[in-house]
């Protein structure tokens, strides 16, 4: 019965986990070249209901956003909020876990 | 003011939309070469606060207000010398930086913009001591509402930083006293001393920095009356330092006057240090 209970625990916190459709979004980000920078960007992104972390690569110009699911971020959304904070959008992906493939978009607004 | 800027001007980097930037900075400015061999010498303190606010990614919207500490030695016939001085809040300026032009690429931009603005009189200009009413140098305010503008040009990548300015204010009269106009070309150039090589994250940078300053100030006149002792040239040469985070910068530089080309027995700066700290909120 114990062992029953056990299993039926484990299966019920997997279920819970693979339903929670945790999703990662990799946006290439313009006009971001020093760490003052980064503190207006990821603060606007923050706000955002869903998003539950944020990690910036400044060297490589991208931002990390872990969300709780695939509605939390759109490509225009976010490069709305990259212009109010003064900097462009320059590509968006999206990163769901098990994805062999995943959604990118390459905003094409190259200078 | 927005990021890792200038420690002598303002920047054309920008603040987000409805994010805060304040800037605290300690300016201490000593006079002391005496043309008229009357050996005057003045001393200034200021802190000065300025507050940015993003109205939105190309509009910014700034205040900044002196709080001053100034003293003047001069000769006193019958009396050796005299020390006057004055200390209170200074004029408010508030103004307006628009971004023209923006052009962004990974790990870098280049950016021009334009500003404009205000210096409203909310200083005192009529404090006295006991040999009757201040100078109007050593005033805290000026007593007229001034105008002032013009464009900065800003273009940073991960490794350094150009900024220039060029700026223009026109003073009013007021109290029979109009000070001369100013006219200005700034340089600043930031160069990232540490980390050596980026690595992931957001690492905090140290700048070395070299910033310029050509200022021309146009003769003060006083009931109409030009001052041949007022106005002139002046180039500082302005080497500093900046630590930048994601929250805040700390920085500090000396302005040393490398060119003074006054007028008349205008007293001449020995230096200026600036120092201070900037952060997001």
């Amino acid at each position: 019965m114990r062992s029953i209970i056990v299993l039926m625990s484990v299966f019920i916190w997997w279920s819970t986990d693979a339903f929670a459709e945790e999703t990662h979004y990799l946006l290439g980000v313009d006009g971001m070249s020093c760490p003052f920078c980064v503190y207006g960007i990821e603060k606007q992104l923050k706000r955002i209901d869903g998003v539950e972390d944020v990690s910036t690569n400044l060297g490589e110009g991208n931002i990390w956003v872990e969300a709780t699911n695939t509605d939390v971020l759109s490509e225009e959304s976010t490069r709305q909020l990259l212009e109010d904070a003064g900097f462009t959008l320059r590509s968006f992906e999206i990163h769901r876990p098990g994805d062999h493939e995943h959604e990118a978009s390459d905003s094409g607004e190259h200078d | 003011m927005a990021v890792a800027a200038p420690i002598t001007f303002n920047t054309a980097l920008p603040v987000s939309k409805g994010e805060f930037v304040n800037r605290e900075q300690l300016v201490l400015t000593r006079s002391g070469r005496d043309p008229s061999g009357a050996d005057r010498k003045a001393r200034g303190n200021a802190l000065v606060s300025v507050l940015a606010y993003g109205i939105s990614g190309k509009l910014t919207l700034f205040g900044m207000l002196p709080f001053l500490d100034k003293e003047l030695k001069m000769p006193m016939p019958g009396a050796g010398s005299v020390k006057r001085s004055s200390r209170g809040f200074g004029d408010t300026s508030v103004f307006l930086r628009y971004t023209l032009h923006q052009q962004d690429q990974r790990g870098s931009t280049f950016r021009l913009a334009a500003f404009g603005g205000v210096k409203i009189p909310t200083g005192s200009d009529s404090d006295v001591d006991a040999l009757g009413p201040l100078p109007v140098p050593l005033q805290s305010g000026s007593g007229s509402w001034d105008g002032f503008g013009g464009l900065v040009t800003t273009w940073q990548t991960l490794a350094f930083q150009v900024d220039a300015q060029l700026s223009y204010a026109v003073n009013t009269r007021a109290n029979n006293f109009q000070a001369g106009n100013v006219a200005r070309l700034d340089g600043s150039f930031q160069y990232r001393l540490f980390p050596r090589e980026l690595q992931s994250g957001v690492p905090a940078y140290v700048y070395g920095v070299l910033e310029t300053n050509l200022i021309h100030r146009d003769r003060n006149s006083f009931m109409g009356q030009p001052d041949p002792n007022s106005g002139g040239i002046t180039v500082f040469l302005a080497p500093g330092i900046q630590y930048v985070t994601r929250r805040y910068i700390l920085e500090a530089a000396v302005q040393i006057p490398v060119v003074q080309n006054l007028n008349g027995n205008t007293l001449e700066n020995s230096y200026v240090v600036r120092t201070g700290f900037r952060w997001n909120f």
